[in-house]
């Protein structure tokens, strides 16, 4: 046996000083007595602090979630954050974690690379509009004077979109080499450019789910945050319960908040008054520069992709999206309510699974390629109640837009109440997606073509004191600007409360720039 | 007396950079080794980066006073390395027998069987090996100090205090 009077006793003094420091140190125990429920963090701050103060901040959001105690709220000051986050500490019952900006919208969690990744690149060019430069890793997301470009498949398309009038920013990349087009001559500087950071190799095909934010805990708040230029996801739920995430922007996110797949059935998520934009993925088709199936690929870029239960996504705005809402819960009680849906190329709403027990209500749809996808149900109900959706003319190749995409099996359950919509084609349908107590009551329809156009399954339809009106198709490019005309049909301008982030001005925020002509619009009416 | 300070100064630099190598060489394998059945979120060198520099701490300190503390002349430097060594075989060991169990049990549905995700039994290892590492560490780093210490100061008795096991 040791006898410990074999060390000095200084000796042993500082050695247990060091023990003890070097246990503190590995097992992290709670430092939240230091603090008064605040941990703060500045891009200026030391991860060796317990941030209780702005003074004594920590650096990175990481190790501020890996401090934080259930009740804290952890600030977060103006700066730009490049991390990937993992919160695997939550909240307790009536005791949440907090994640919030210290000044809304002036704290970005960002997945821009590293700034000198593009400053090592070194231009050739090939032509007067393509460059080419060898790069380490693929480039996934690239983004030219902060405006997302369009990712090619291939060198060739590349070559030919570049070339065609109204070409935007676009390239391709493998992992040796990047193309990018820049088509009004500039040079590629490095000071306008910026790129995602790498991606693993697999992603959601065939693997890993990449993210921002990972919440992996219960009882979570996410607030006034900007997410910018999210690899894949900005929040991707993963093991929780009990999340609310309010106030936030996201911008250009693949899906802005994740929910599929999860580790466990998520419950209790309120998504709330967030604003996401994949600007300018509208703009490729809208004035015809790609066509529909080019933009396809960025069918996502949603606000968000949500299964569990009691789940709520309410007055957010979603701006240039793919498919803008993608939820189908299989439990509980669950409301997607007063959104603001603006330009998607593909769906608004998407409820390609059980949708049960769901409610979407008063809800804005303006120029959706497809207003609600039910494509399918499964179960079911699923109640669609008091929404307007207003589809304009548009580009042709662009297409019309429908109101409801009804095939990918048999669809049931499913309910249409007191909607107004405004659009060309009422359905597309095909005959091997039969439909059961599909029923469409007192709604009201401004269409140019018939009901059945399109529609295969016209007649699985329970159509009931449902008010139709056929219109020309300059009667219809005139409706878009006034609404009179069609409240026979119950068209009118609608009055939303207030939707997006609270902090933002969506007259001035360079976020809600394609929001802006439809804030103007007859048919709206915002606070 | 001046010699026997540089070399427990010598001994104690030793121990902290080896210390800092097998946390670095731990975590370059189980990250390695997790990689292939990592599916649903990707491990990468910021995986275990936290737990690694914890532990070098910790079993810098661990193994600076166990190699240098008290009066008995200090550890060899490979005595040191010898201790540093085995105690990362061990982490390591323990952490991919706690990853091959998880599998095994996932496997036979008796863990995650509720979980939503396309690879379960990648999961169940990553999840294994992030906690086997957490929870051996410790223990480890101060069994490698204290093995070290035990050594040097049975030596000094045994020898009625002229030099230890590897000390000379």
């Amino acid at each position: 046996m040791l006898a410990i009077h074999q060390i000095g006793g200084a000796g042993l003094a500082a050695t247990g000083a060091a023990l003890v420091g070097a246990f503190l140190i590995y097992a992290q125990p709670s430092t939240a007595w230091l603090r008064r429920g605040v941990i703060h963090v500045a891009p200026d701050g030391f991860d060796g602090f317990p941030g209780p103060s702005r003074r004594f901040a920590v650096r990175t959001i990481q190790r501020a979630v890996d401090l934080a105690a259930p009740g804290e709220t952890i600030l977060i000051w103006p700066g730009t954050y490049r991390e990937e986050v993992f919160l695997r500490r939550g909240g307790r019952p009536g005791r949440p974690l907090i994640l919030r900006a210290a000044i809304p919208g002036r704290a970005v969690i960002s997945g821009v690379a590293d700034p000198a990744i593009t400053a090592a690149w070194r231009w050739q060019a090939h032509g007067a509009h393509l460059w080419s430069t060898p790069v380490s890793s693929s480039v996934a997301g690239l983004r030219w004077d902060g405006v997302m470009a369009f990712r090619s498949g291939s060198l060739p398309h590349l070559r030919r979109i570049c070339s065609l009038p109204g070409a935007w920013p676009a390239f391709t990349s493998s992992d040796r080499k990047l193309w990018l087009c820049l088509p009004r001559g500039e040079r590629p500087m490095a000071s306008r450019l910026e790129v995602s950071r790498p991606m693993p190799h697999r992603t959601r095909s065939g693997g890993h789910q990449v993210a921002s934010l990972w919440i992996e805990a219960p009882h979570v708040e996410v607030r006034d945050l900007r997410f910018d230029f999210a690899v894949m996801a900005a929040i991707q739920l993963w093991n929780t319960h009990h999340v609310l995430i309010e106030g936030n922007h996201f911008e250009g996110a693949d899906v802005a908040i994740n929910g599929n797949p999860s580790l466990r059935p998520l419950r209790q998520i309120r998504v709330s008054r967030n604003l996401s934009s994949c600007y300018p993925l509208y703009e490729w088709n809208r004035e015809g520069w790609l066509s529909w199936k080019e933009v396809y690929s960025y069918s996502n870029c949603s606000l968000v992709w949500l299964a569990g239960s009691d789940a709520t996504v309410d007055r957010n705005i979603v701006l240039q999206a793919g498919d803008g809402i993608k939820f189908s819960p299989h439990a509980g009680r669950n409301e997607a309510r007063s959104n603001l849906i603006v330009e998607t190329t593909d769906d608004a709403f998407e409820f390609d699974g059980p949708a049960r027990h769901l409610l979407v209500s008063d809800n804005v749809v303006f120029n959706s390629s497809v207003a609600l996808a039910p494509s399918p149900v499964s179960a079911g109900p699923l109640l669609i109640e008091r929404n307007t959706f207003l589809l304009f003319p548009s580009h042709p190749r662009k297409g019309y837009g429908v109101l409801l995409k009804l095939m990918g099996g048999a669809i049931r359950n499913v309910k249409l109440k007191d909607n107004f919509y405004l659009g060309f084609q009422i359905g597309y349908g095909v005959a091997d997606s039969p439909l059961s107590a599909v029923d469409v009551v007192a709604n009201g329809f401004a269409t140019v073509r018939s009901r059945e156009e399109g529609l295969a399954q016209t007649a699985q339809i329970r159509w009931q004191g449902n008010r139709f009106r056929r219109l020309s198709l300059a009667e219809w490019a005139a409706a878009s600007q006034n609404p009179t005309p069609l409240a026979s049909v119950g068209g009118g301008p609608v009055t939303m409360p207030p939707v997006g982030p609270g902090w933002m001005d969506l007259a001035s925020d360079r976020a809600s720039l394609p929001l802006r002509p439809y804030l103007r619009s007859p048919w709206l009416r915002m606070p | 007396m001046p010699l026997d300070l540089w070399r427990r100064l010598g001994t104690a630099i030793g121990a902290v950079l080896g210390s800092w190598i097998a946390s670095l060489a731990v975590g370059a394998l189980l990250t390695t080794c997790l990689s292939p059945f990592s599916v649903d979120q990707p491990v990468g060198v910021a995986t275990l980066a936290g737990w690694q520099w914890r532990w070098s701490v910790v079993m810098g300190v661990a193994m600076v006073t166990g190699a240098t503390l008290g009066g008995a002349p200090p550890a060899s430097l490979r005595r040191t390395a010898m201790v540093v060594g085995i105690t990362a075989v061990v982490v390591l060991g323990l952490s991919l027998v706690a990853g091959g169990l998880a599998m095994f049990a996932s496997r036979l549905q008796l863990w995650g069987a509720e979980w939503g995700v396309p690879s379960r039994s990648g999961y169940a290892a990553r999840l294994a090996v992030l906690t086997a590492t957490e929870l051996v560490g410790l223990p480890s780093a101060l069994g490698g100090g204290w093995w070290l210490l035990r050594e040097r100061l049975k030596g000094r008795r045994q020898s009625g205090g002229g030099g230890g096991p590897g000390g000379g």
